[in-house]
């Protein structure tokens, strides 16, 4: 088993009060996620407690993801723990920070910590292909600096 | 940077993909069942095809002796509902939010019987005289927004907009021009903004998506609400946990208005600045740019737009080619966008 803490940063060019409304739902989540294609099959919005139940479509195979809003603070950060989560994840916690980085910006951490059967040199290739997908999705919404 | 009408912004988990509204606009095309009939289901769904973000359906009224005019749309009963349904499904088809406008024109409606406003007072020389409100009649229309509310739940709306401007009931409530009461709902703009108040709470008992509502954000009257009293009002609707306040002017009394283009847009800024909540700018917007500068300068949050949109449905296309973005159109249109 191996244990490890990823981490990534996108800054983007809109101001905190349109960022965290835009993160509390699993809805818009999903929507720039493009791979996997994510459906939401549980809370639509994101506060604690609310349930993360999530199809994941790797287009061969369709898994499902089961976790828990453990923890949000408005504007600052909230937190996704996995339940019930596929392979090579064996646990996974995930702190999504905001910071505001002028009246105009912010600044988006996302920190995974998470245990799997794979090693972290592969599990963090397919998370940094994922979150630079999202970053992608993110610049077409939001546009970049 | 990407302009920032095409931003999407979200209130209560409902996201608009752009800052785009389609401002409620009376279309005095139904029956006298106020149902939605073909005519509703074109012109709306036209401007969900246009990728404008929200669209707001028209006054609609919660009561009958409530009507704007007798070819309103109407929420009184749920018979109303299939067609709204419909009208939502279709909108949502081509990726637009829908709202909803619910109102009661109380002293200005257009009814055979008796008319219902705060005091009993007509609107001008020509206009009925309104029965002065029982308890009882308060009571009652509370409750029709209530059931108003459940009803456009049930037809699948993702907001819900509080008719308080252009001088119908809500706003006579809020105006000293128009309430003359003695009791809790008349006096200072505490007691004045008690119905309201009852409305709002009534709606929240059905509905737990976004609020918006509009005023009238200047009376024109020296007599009449002033600045510092809207501030209070939207401060008092933010506890209330209203999501914005969108900012009209006008109607409480008959009064000749200076328009140009714009000049609405000062009470959004200042109401967004002064109460700290997201506002809502409408009245001769016309141009993307326009919409830009209002947006870009925090004057604003949602570019509401009227008559533009009755001129030219693909105004988002336009808008955005001025400034320089590009939108996704329907696939049918990609070869023309």
């Amino acid at each position: 088993m191996f244990k490890h803490t990823f981490y990534y940063k996108t800054d983007i060019p809109q101001p905190l009060e349109t960022i965290w409304p835009f993160f509390q739902t699993n809805e818009n989540l999903a929507a720039i996620t493009g791979f996997p294609k994510i459906k939401v099959l549980g809370d639509k919005e994101v506060f604690k407690g609310s349930a993360v139940h999530l199809e994941l479509n790797f287009f061969i195979v369709k898994l499902n993801w089961k976790g828990e809003i453990t923890e949000t603070a408005d504007r600052k950060y909230f937190i996704d723990e996995g339940l019930k989560i596929p392979f090579p994840f064996k646990s996974w916690r995930h702190v999504h920070a905001f910071k505001r980085l002028n009246s105009n910006g912010t600044r988006m951490i996302d920190r995974v910590e998470y245990t799997s059967f794979l090693p972290p040199f592969i599990v963090n290739l397919l998370l940094k292909g994922m979150f630079a997908d999202r970053k992608r999705h993110l610049k077409k919404t939001f546009g970049s600096f | 940077m990407k302009a920032k009408l095409f931003t999407p912004m979200t209130f209560k988990g409902v996201t608009l993909k752009n800052r785009i509204t389609m401002s409620p606009m009376c279309m005095y095309s139904a029956n006298e069942d106020g149902k939605v009939n073909d005519w509703h289901m074109t012109h709306y769904i036209s401007r969900a095809v246009g990728q404008v973000g929200l669209i707001m359906v028209e006054a609609t009224t919660v009561t009958r002796q409530g009507q704007i005019s007798p070819r309103d749309l109407g929420i009184w009963s749920d018979e109303q509902v299939p067609g709204l349904k419909k009208l939502v499904e279709g909108i949502k088809a081509h990726g637009s939010k829908t709202a909803i406008q619910l109102g009661h024109a109380g002293r200005k409606a257009v009814y055979k019987g008796e008319i219902l406003a705060p005091s009993a007072l007509p609107f001008d020389d020509q206009g009925k005289i309104p029965l002065e409100m029982t308890d009882k009649d308060i009571e009652n229309t509370v409750h029709a927004f209530k059931d108003g509310t459940r009803r456009a739940r049930e037809a699948g709306f993702d907001i819900i907009e509080v008719h308080a401007a252009h001088g119908y009931l809500i706003s006579q409530f809020l105006s000293p021009l128009a309430n003359k009461r003695k009791d809790k709902y008349g006096g200072a703009r505490e007691n004045r903004f008690q119905f309201l108040k009852e409305v709002l709470e009534a709606v929240k008992t059905e509905w737990e998506g976004p609020i918006f509502v509009r005023i009238s954000a200047d009376e024109y009257h020296s007599e009449g609400n002033q600045a510092e009293d809207f501030i209070f009002y939207a401060k008092e609707m933010k506890k209330l946990g209203v999501d914005l306040i969108d900012c009209s002017t006008g109607g409480i009394v008959r009064t000749p208005i200076n328009v140009y283009p714009g000049y609405q847009i000062s009470h959004a800024e200042m109401i967004k600045r002064k109460a700290f909540i997201p506002t809502g700018a409408v009245g001769m917007i016309t141009s993307g740019l326009q919409a830009e500068e209002i947006l870009q300068n925090d004057r604003a949050d949602l570019i509401f737009l009227a008559r533009e949109l009755l001129r030219n449905p693909y105004w988002a296309r336009t808008a955005a080619e001025e400034l320089g973005e590009e939108i996704n159109g329907p696939e049918q249109y990609k070869p023309a966008w």
